[in-house]
């Protein structure tokens, strides 16, 4: 089981891999013609994404092309999580008056930090969603049946889909919550997807926070 | 030529961390990730361009080539399993099979990135392994270091906003320690170490939670100065965590809290009925001695 595990886990890795240096392949390649300055390659992070951030626009027929807006800034707007069921509109979240992270407002909805990353942008974008409401399951109920390698997907205002690939999924003590391996410093494009767990005792919620990290897939 | 290698302390440490974060969550339902990243640098003014190759020891299918690096070109990051890698650089063009120009390896820790630069001038060029710090600035800052690839001045002084010194007395190819700096609109000034005339001026925005690299090249008879991205992170850090369920679809109260009780109870009720079992015929029998007695 964990050998099978491994496995799958290292052959997504190797594809990733591959595909990340086309990437990199393609975008030195291109700047072969002259010598390729650095903000090419550094600062041009949203375009000089990999290839799982892909346009969704397409499918759709909704989403203006970036070009049109372009004072707006990107934001997520759908998530999709094929193997337990999630497609979700996106609302944003910010901070409560004691520096938490305020939920989202309906159960059904899951939310985005927008004090943290875009997804498909460097750095960990979180999102978060409630795993019940008063009277039964909600948007992020089956969170903890993730397992790695499974896909995530994430739509963006600018037209675009970031697709990741989870990594890890983990279950913490809200009082011993992981901070920094939810909201510190990546160089690669990351996200986290928080719900509520463990044991539920009454008025003092849920003991647990489930965790689940993802990377950009290649 | 070979430059510091400073892998296997790096792997130790990585190791430690691991080992701390599955103690800390003893309900983990899958593995960690235990990626690391690395990234090729090419900041070797009068070196044509390169070919680079990044391979694993552990893993002869894993291959990244990297083709016609110029100077000043950094790739991006590419992920990378934890282990022992080898970086190599040949001159654009040249056969895989041809000797590589120069090679060094790398141990890739987990949760750790590095940056392999091909470093000095070209008589002297070697490959260098840069550990690049993750550790989260103070709240509402940002990080920086500065990376002197420029060969202008024998050493230089790298300004900000006028008065922060940034790099001081930096010689080429020297990389300086991170430093914690306010966020928002920065501009640079670089000047020779031992002058005030000013080598070259260039800006940015850094954003808070975020860590950089300030590459210093020449560039067309002046001196540019680029922030590369070396991590991002919140901008402003949530306290604790989230609230995110109101027990509608928790495991019935009913039956979890009622387990234990039930448990002890039966116990209790076991014991009680063995013991009574013993007691009651003794009970009886002082009855019926005592009923005997007179």
């Amino acid at each position: 089981m964990r050998h099978a595990d491994g496995c799958r886990r290292g052959s997504r890795r190797t594809l990733a891999l591959a595909a990340a240096v086309g990437v990199a392949a393609a975008v030195l390649v291109a700047g072969d013609t002259g010598r390729m300055p650095l903000p090419n390659t550094a600062r041009a992070s949203p375009d000089a994404l990999a290839p799982a951030l892909v346009a969704h626009a397409a499918g759709t027929g909704v989403r203006a092309p970036a070009a049109a807006r372009p004072v707006a800034r990107v934001v997520p707007v759908r998530l999709r999580v094929p193997s337990i069921g999630v497609d979700t509109r996106l609302e944003q979240l910010d901070l409560g008056a004691r520096g938490e992270l305020v939920p989202p407002s309906q159960p059904g909805r899951a939310g985005w930090f927008r004090k943290g990353a875009v997804p498909g942008d460097i750095g960990p974008a979180v999102l978060a969603g409630h795993v019940d409401s008063r009277t039964g399951p909600a948007v992020f109920y089956r969170l903890s049946r993730l397992a790695a390698g499974d896909l995530v997907v994430v739509d963006r205002s600018d037209g675009r889909s970031a697709r990741f690939l989870v990594t890890s999924v983990r279950r913490h003590r809200k009082d011993a919550f992981p901070t920094e391996l939810v909201y510190g410093a990546t160089p690669g494009r990351e996200l986290r997807l928080i719900t509520c767990g463990g044991p539920y005792r009454g008025g003092a919620g849920y003991r647990d926070n489930v965790v689940v990290t993802a990377t950009l897939a290649a | 030529m070979s430059f510091m290698v400073r892998g296997v302390p790096i792997a130790v440490g990585g190791l430690v961390v691991v080992g701390l974060a599955a103690l800390a969550s003893p309900t983990a339902a899958a593995a960690p990730d235990p990626g690391g990243y690395i990234r090729l640098a090419h900041l070797s003014p009068d070196t044509p361009e390169v070919d680079v190759y990044l391979t694993a020891f552990a893993r002869p299918d894993f291959k990244v080539v990297l083709h016609g690096v110029g100077y000043g070109v950094v790739s991006p990051y590419q992920p990378a399993e934890p282990g022992r890698y080898t970086v190599s650089m040949r001159l654009a063009g040249a056969g895989e099979s041809t000797p590589a120009v120069l090679s060094t390896s790398v141990e890739v820790a987990a949760k750790s990135s590095y940056t392999v630069a091909g470093v000095g001038k070209q008589a002297t060029l070697g490959l260098r392994v840069i550990d690049d710090d993750l550790t989260p600035p103070p709240s509402g800052q940002a990080k920086l270091r500065v990376l002197n690839a420029s060969v202008a001045a024998p050493a230089i002084d790298v300004f900000g906003n006028t008065r922060t010194l940034l790099a001081s007395d930096a010689k080429f190819t020297a990389t300086t320690d991170y430093q914690a700096v306010r966020s928002g609109p920065w501009q640079f000034v670089v000047r020779p170490a031992d002058g005030n005339s000013t080598l070259g001026t260039d800006s940015t925005r850094f954003n808070p939670g975020s860590i950089y690299s300030l590459v210093v090249l020449d560039s067309g008879g002046e001196v540019s100065v680029t922030a590369l991205q070396d991590a991002a992170g919140a901008r402003v850090v949530p306290a604790g965590g989230v609230e995110t369920g109101l027990g509608g679809a928790a495991e019935p109260s009913s039956v979890r809290d009622l387990v234990v009780p039930l448990a002890v109870a039966a116990l209790f009720a076991l014991a009680a009925v063995a013991a009574g079992g013993r007691l009651l015929p003794q009970r009886h029998a002082r009855h019926r001695r005592a009923s005997l007695r007179p």
